[in-house]
């Protein structure tokens, strides 16, 4: 019940994100004033069906081009959002997250993902976000995001025959970091996610602190540890009670058969 | 939850809201909007 109610909302975010379909057939974007707001969600601004911001893109745009080289509106957005309900649009509510759980229901033999390489997306997230754009005034994370290519990059060049000439080397790179990823998304639950998102690296870390929160009925629990065979990113019982920065916030776990784990107001 | 975690939430959360209010007092929505009305060549790879 709450996999297919998920996946609904995810269809829903997706869907909502994307629904100037009009660019599809001109291959221009949506230049509207819907633009002024970010998406919660992972989704590239442009994408010729993009009806909002990637927060992400704007707080490198900000970084680099800002009075304060800080977006206050784009942080403080992501912040209410991470603070009410941590990762919660990871799980429910992003588009490439969406992608991703669509890619690993591939049947492939699968594989975990280290721990350690989970701390990739804070590095990813203070160098390529924030600092490298305010010293080189580039967006550098856009440069190399997959999300990009998928998005922007193959559509727009296949609608735009005039772009097509610029498109060299730098494409062909974020092609093959597109195809690694998409490839990684087939035999493991969520890399991207977990390694590389940077705008999962800020949601993360409210997920300890949120206002609505996994809570474990410690009383209830067995310890039979069919939440931690659930949970598609791997955390165990005392990680998904401490509401762990991994946790995408799925819900997986609250399939717990003595209801010991319930998502709530803390 | 501990009373420190209750309270850091409902401290983030005012934090957020001033920051967020600063925002679009500072008018970034509308820098955003100059920004993401074009294509950007990033993340299509261009540039």
């Amino acid at each position: 019940m709450v996999e297919r109610l998920r996946q609904l909302s995810q269809i829903f975010a997706t869907v909502v994100s994307n629904a100037y379909l009009k660019g599809f057939t001109t291959g221009v974007i949506y230049q509207g004033n819907l633009k002024q707001g970010c998406n919660p969600g992972f989704n590239c601004y442009s994408c010729p069906s993009a009806l909002f911001s990637c927060p992400i893109g704007a707080i490198q745009f900000m970084a680099a081009y800002g009075s304060y080289h800080v977006s206050f509106y784009a942080l403080g957005f992501l912040s209410i959002i991470g603070t009410i309900g941590g990762r919660i649009v990871c799980g429910w509510g992003c588009p490439f997250g969406f992608v991703q759980d669509l890619l690993y229901k591939v049947k492939l033999p699968k594989r975990d993902i280290p721990k350690w390489l989970e701390n990739f997306k804070y590095l990813l997230l203070v160098l390529l976000v924030f600092i490298i754009p305010y010293v080189t005034l580039e967006p550098w994370f856009c440069k190399l995001c997959p999300t990009g290519t998928l998005e922007a990059g193959i559509p727009l060049l296949s609608l735009n025959p005039m772009l097509r000439p610029s498109a060299w080397w730098f494409f062909v790179l974020k092609m093959a970091i597109l195809l690694f990823f998409l490839v990684w998304m087939m035999v493991a639950a969520r890399p991207f996610c977990r390694t590389a998102c940077p705008l999962g690296a800020i949601y993360s870390l409210f997920n300890p602190v949120s206002i609505f929160r996994i809570r474990v009925d410690e009383e209830k629990c067995t310890q039979c540890d069919i939440c931690s065979r659930e949970c598609p990113v791997s955390l165990n019982l005392n990680e998904i009670k401490k509401n762990a920065r991994g946790c995408v916030r799925c819900l997986r776990c609250t399939v717990c058969p003595h209801g010991a784990i319930t998502f709530g107001r803390g | 939850m501990s009373f420190f975690k209750k309270h850091i939430a409902k401290f983030l959360l005012i934090l957020s809201i001033v920051f967020f209010i600063a925002g679009i007092m500072l008018e970034e929505p509308a820098m955003i909007l100059s920004h993401a009305i074009r294509i950007c060549l990033g993340c299509i790879g261009i540039g």
